[in-house]
C-alpha cells in the first residue's frame, strides 16, 4: 500500500508473524490441492463452487481457478431456466463487485465479470456503466476500468442502436479537466474523435483539431513533466484519423507546434519531453519537407543524454540516424 | 484522578495549577495538564466559555459591549465597541464570534483535536471558497492544478509560472537555496523576481491563499502561509479549510475544557480572581474563597502583551449569501487586497458565515470583517468593504440584472469559448443600481488587541500570562503556544497529551490513517502497476502498524 509506513517489527513480532502465516500457508495449499484435484475429477458440483469462492477471495489472481469456476457454472446452468441463471449471475456479479473493490486492477476479475454479462439472459448494461463510472471516480487512471467501459458502451450501443460517442467524449473531457495526467482518458479520446467526426459531419474537423491542440497546450504548459499529455500531442500531430491534411498543411502545423514547444523549452530548459518532442517533430518535418534535419536536433539529443542518462544509448542511436 | 481537598472548617482549597480564563490556548493547557494528573482549577470571570475567543448570543453580546466600553484601557483586549441590534431578534439564535478563525486541514491544531478526541465534541464544516476582490468583482482563487489547467483567463506562461511556483512551495523549507537571500524581503519581490509572476497572481497568492495583510510580508513567513493553504487542499476533499459550528475558537476551547473536566479538572464560570500572592501562593476569588496554588497560575486576564491591533466589524444581513458559497458549503472567505478600497494600506479579510454554520437563523448570514488598520481609518476601510460586499450580494442575488451585449464586446478564445470584454462588464456592473437595499439586522464594530509572540515570564514567577488570539484568520501556533505554557508548568513537553484513552478505539485511528493514505494511494497510483501488486496478499493480511 502506498505511503503507509511499515514499522520495523521486533524479531519476536516477526517470528510471531511467521508462525501465523505458516499456518495460513498450509491451509491455503491444502485448499489449492483440493480445488485442483476436484477439477481433475471434473467435479462441477455447487459444493466445489463454494471452495473456489473461498480460494478466489484469498487469491483472485489465480486465473486457473476462475476458469474452473466458469466450467462449474456452465455445467450448472445447463439444466436451469433463464430466470434461475439470471439470478445466479446476479449473485456472481455481487461477489465480483466486492472483489473489484478490493482488487480493482486484477485482470481476471474484470474478465469474469465480462463473461457473466455475456452469459446472462438479461444483462443490465446501465448498471454496468454506473459501476464502471464509480470505479473510475475512485481511480480515474485504472485502465482496466476504461477498457471495460468501452466494452459496456459498445454493448449498450448494440442493444439500443444509438451511438454514445458524444456523451462518452464529454465524459473524457470531465475526467481530463479534473486531472489531465491520465493516459487512459486521452487514449479513449483518440478512439472517440474519429467516430465523432464520422457521426457528426457538421463538425469542422480542422476546427476540432485546433481546439484539441489548444487544450493539450494548456496541459503541456501546466505540467510539462506529464508524459500522457505529450503522447496525446503526438497523436494530434501525426494522426490521419482526425483530418486529412495536405503535406503543406501538415508542415505548417508542425512548424507552429515546434514554435510553441520551443517557447516552453525556453522557460523549462531541462524538460525531457520538450527536448524529445522537438527532436522528433523536427525530424518529421525534415522528412516531409525533403530536407536535412535541423542542426539543433543534435544539440537536443546531447542534452537528453545528460538529463536522462538511463536512456543515453537510445539518444546516441537516434543521433546516429540523423 | 485527583480531587480537590476541602477543609470542612475554612474554605481553603488547594490545587496544583489555577487557570484564569477559558480562552483556547489555556483550555488546551488545562486539558493537557489534567490528563497528566495535574490538579487543575479552571475559572473564568464570564458566565460563558472562551473568553476573547467566545461566540456570544445577543444578550451576552450586549453585556459584553457595555463591559468593554466601561473597562477599556490600554490593557484590555477589546475597546471602542459600537453595537446596533435590530428589534425582534431572538437572542439565542445567534452566536457572534469575537475572534473568528478557520482551521486548515494540515495543521497541528487539527492533529491535536483528533489525537485528544476533542474533535468528537465538535462538528466541522468545509470551507473551499476563497475569493479575491479584483476589478470590482470577486474572483475565485486558482489553488490547484485543475483550477490552473481549466482557467480561461490565465496565459500559458502564467500557468507555467504558477505551477512552477506551486511545485517549489510545497517543499520550500528544503529548497533554501531558492529563497534564502529573500528571507526578510517582501514576498511580492520574491515572487516577481524568482518566478516571474505578475500582479494579479501575486495578489491572489499573497492575500487569498496566504491570507497575509500586505505584499510586504517577509518571504520566509509568507511561504509558510501559502504552503499551509496549498498542502491543505484535497486532504479531506476539494477544500483546504474547515470551521466548527456554533462559533470557532470558543467552541474548540469549550471542547478542551470538557476534555479537561473528564480528566478531573474543576470548572467555575462567573468567578473572578481577585488577587494572587506570589510568596504564599494563595489566590483569592471574588467569592472570598482562598485557593492554595501549589505550582502555577496561568492567567489570560488582566494584561495583554504585544501591540498588534485589529479593527473588526460584524454585520448580520438578511440574505442567505449562498451565491458566494461552493456547493455543499455554508461559508466563504473574501479578501480585499491593499489599494482596492480607496487606498487601504492593509487587506480587509472577510469571513462570511451562512446559516449552515449554526451562527444565525436560515435566510441570514454573518459577515465578519477585519483589518490591521487601526482606529478611525480602520473602521473607514471596513465600511468601504462593507459597501462593496453589499453591492456584490445584491447584484448576484437579484433577478433583474440586465446586461446589454454588443457584438464588439465579445471575442472568442481559440477553443470556441466566448469571452466578454471585462472592461465593458466592469462598467456595467459599476453602473448597476440595485432596486432593493440590504437589510442589516446587526452591526458591531470594535478594536481588538492581539498577541504576536508568546510572553516570557520571569523565571521564578508563579504567575504566567497566557496568549491572546493572533492576527491571522486561521488558527496558527496554538499547539506550540500551549506547549510553551505547559513546559513552563511541568518543565517538559514530552508528555503533552500523551494519553492512553482506555476504551480502545484503535480501529478509529487505523481507519483514519488508512483513509488518508487511501486518498494519496489513488492519486499516486500508476497505470503500469499491473500483475503482482495484489497477489502479494500477505501485505494486506500482515502488519500495518501505524
Amino acid at each position: 500500500m502506498h505511503s503507509v509506513k511499515r514499522e520495523r517489527a521486533s524479531a519476536k513480532a516477526r517470528e510471531e508473524k511467521r508462525r501465523r502465516e505458516a499456518g495460513k500457508i498450509v491451509e491455503y495449499k491444502a485448499l489449492v490441492d483440493k480445488v485442483l484435484g476436484s477439477r481433475k475429477n471434473q467435479d462441477y458440483t455447487p459444493g466445489t463452487l463454494d471452495l473456489t469462492t473461498t480460494l478466489l477471495k484469498q487469491n483472485p489472481e489465480y486465473y486457473t481457478v476462475w476458469n474452473y469456476r466458469r466450467e462449474i457454472l456452465t455445467s450448472i446452468f445447463k439444466s436451469q431456466t433463464a430466470d434461475a441463471i439470471q439470478s445466479h449471475i446476479d449473485n456472481e456479479l455481487q461477489f465480483l463487485f466486492a472483489r473489484l473493490v478490493e482488487f480493482p486492477k486484477c485482470y481476471w476479475i474484470w474478465n469474469h465479470r465480462q463473461w457473466c454479462l455475456q452469459t446472462a439472459p438479461s444483462p443490465s448494461w446501465k448498471f454496468e456503466l454506473g459501476l464502471v463510472t464509480k470505479m473510475l471516480d475512485r481511480d480515474a487512471r485504472n485502465f482496466h476500468g476504461w477498457r471495460y467501459r468501452r466494452y459496456v458502451v459498445q454493448r449498450m450501443e448494440m442493444a439500443t442502436g444509438k451511438s454514445m460517442v458524444r456523451p462518452e467524449f464529454d465524459y473524457t473531457t470531465v475526467k481530463i479537466n479534473s486531472n489531465f495526467s491520465n493516459f487512459s482518458a486521452w487514449h479513449n479520446r483518440t478512439k472517440l474523435i474519429p467516430r465523432l467526426l464520422n457521426e457528426e459531419p457538421e463538425i469542422d474537423a480542422r476546427e476540432l483539431l485546433d481546439k484539441e491542440i489548444y487544450l493539450i497546450t494548456q496541459a503541456i504548459y501546466t505540467d510539462p513533466d506529464d508524459q500522457s499529455v505529450w503522447l496525446y500531442h503526438r497523436w494530434l500531430m501525426t494522426s490521419d484519423d482526425i483530418v486529412k491534411l495536405s503535406r503543406d498543411e501538415r508542415i505548417g502545423l508542425l512548424e507552429k507546434e515546434i514554435k510553441s514547444i520551443h517557447d516552453l523549452l525556453e522557460i523549462e530548459p531541462d524538460s525531457k519531453w520538450c527536448l524529445q518532442s522537438l527532436a522528433f517533430y523536427k525530424g518529421l518535418l525534415a522528412t516531409l519537407a525533403g530536407q536535412k534535419v535541423d542542426s539543433s536536433v543534435a544539440g537536443y539529443l546531447d542534452k537528453l543524454q545528460d538529463i536522462d542518462p538511463m536512456r543515453k544509448k537510445r539518444y546516441e542511436d537516434w543521433k546516429e540516424l540523423l | 484522578m485527583t480531587t480537590m481537598t476541602t477543609s470542612a472548617a475554612s474554605s481553603t482549597e488547594t490545587c496544583d495549577v489555577l487557570i484564569y480564563g477559558t480562552g483556547l490556548i489555556e483550555s488546551v493547557v488545562a486539558a493537557a495538564l489534567a490528563w497528566q494528573g495535574t490538579n487543575v482549577l479552571h475559572i473564568d470571570s464570564n458566565p460563558y466559555y472562551g473568553g476573547s475567543w467566545a461566540a456570544l448570543n445577543l444578550d451576552e453580546l450586549k453585556a459584553w459591549t457595555d463591559r468593554v466600553n466601561e473597562t477599556a484601557s490600554n490593557n484590555t483586549p477589546f475597546s471602542d465597541a459600537y453595537l446596533y441590534i435590530s428589534r425582534n431578534l431572538d437572542p439565542r439564535k445567534y452566536a457572534i464570534d469575537l475572534s473568528p478563525h478557520i482551521l486548515f486541514t494540515r495543521s497541528d491544531l487539527l492533529n491535536l483535536l483528533i489525537k485528544s478526541r476533542v474533535s468528537r465534541y465538535l462538528e466541522f464544516k468545509p470551507l473551499g471558497s476563497f475569493h479575491t476582490f479584483e476589478q470590482d468583482s470577486f474572483e475565485k482563487v486558482p489553488g490547484t492544478k485543475e483550477d490552473i489547467f481549466t482557467s480561461q483567463t490565465l496565459t500559458l506562461l502564467t500557468k507555467r509560472s504558477l505551477m512552477r511556483f506551486m511545485k517549489f512551495v510545497i517543499d520550500w523549507e528544503q529548497n533554501t537555496a531558492v529563497w534564502q537571500e529573500y528571507k526578510d524581503e517582501p514576498i511580492s519581490k520574491f515572487l516577481e523576481e524568482k518566478f516571474g509572476l505578475d500582479g494579479p497572481q501575486i495578489v491572489e497568492l499573497v492575500h487569498s491563499i496566504g491570507l497575509l495583510p500586505t505584499p510586504n510580508a517577509p518571504t520566509a513567513l509568507a511561504l509558510g502561509r501559502i504552503t499551509r493553504y496549498l498542502t491543505s487542499m484535497h486532504v479531506y476533499g476539494n477544500f483546504p479549510a474547515m470551521y466548527s459550528m456554533y462559533g470557532t475558537g470558543g467552541e474548540l476551547a469549550q471542547g478542551f475544557c470538557r476534555s479537561a473536566a473528564v480528566a478531573g479538572a474543576v470548572y467555575r464560570l462567573g468567578t473572578k480572581l481577585k488577587s494572587f500572592d506570589e510568596i504564599s501562593g494563595e489566590a483569592e476569588l471574588d467569592s472570598g474563597e482562598k485557593i492554595k496554588v501549589a505550582e502555577k497560575v496561568i492567567s489570560s486576564e488582566g494584561t495583554v502583551a504585544g501591540d498588534e491591533e485589529v479593527t473588526r466589524m460584524v454585520a448580520v444581513v438578511e440574505k442567505d449569501c449562498k451565491e458566494w458559497f461552493a456547493e455543499g458549503e455554508s461559508a466563504a472567505v473574501v479578501v480585499f487586497p491593499i489599494d482596492t478600497l480607496d487606498g487601504n494600506r492593509f487587506a480587509v479579510q472577510v469571513l462570511v458565515m451562512g446559516s449552515g454554520s449554526g451562527q444565525c437563523p436560515s435566510g441570514q448570514a454573518i459577515w465578519y470583517l477585519s483589518t490591521q488598520e487601526r482606529g478611525e481609518q480602520g473602521r473607514k476601510d471596513l465600511y468601504v468593504a462593507l459597501e462593496k460586499l453589499e453591492e456584490s450580494i445584491l447584484r448576484e442575488s437579484t433577478e433583474n440584472f440586465e446586461f446589454d451585449v454588443n457584438e464588439e464586446d465579445i471575442s472568442y478564445l481559440p477553443n470556441g469559448l466566448p469571452v466578454i470584454s471585462s472592461v465593458r462588464l466592469g462598467e456595467s456592473l459599476r453602473n448597476f443600481t440595485p432596486s432593493e437595499s440590504l437589510k442589516y439586522l446587526l452591526k458591531l464594530t470594535y478594536s481588538q488587541r492581539l498577541t504576536v509572540s508568546p510572553i516570557e515570564p520571569t523565571a521564578d514567577s508563579k504567575l504566567i500570562h497566557s496568549v491572546a488570539p493572533s492576527i491571522d484568520l486561521a488558527f496558527e501556533d496554538i499547539v506550540d503556544q500551549a506547549k510553551s505554557l505547559y513546559e513552563l508548568v511541568t518543565g517538559t513537553t514530552d508528555d503533552f497529551f500523551d494519553v492512553d484513552f482506555e476504551d480502545e478505539d484503535d480501529e478509529a485511528t487505523a481507519t483514519a490513517a488508512a483513509a488518508d493514505s487511501d486518498i494519496r494511494d489513488i492519486t499516486d497510483d500508476n497505470d503500469d502497476d499491473v500483475v503482482g501488486h495484489h497477489s502479494d496478499f500477505e501485505e494486506v493480511a500482515g502488519e500495518m502498524t501505524i
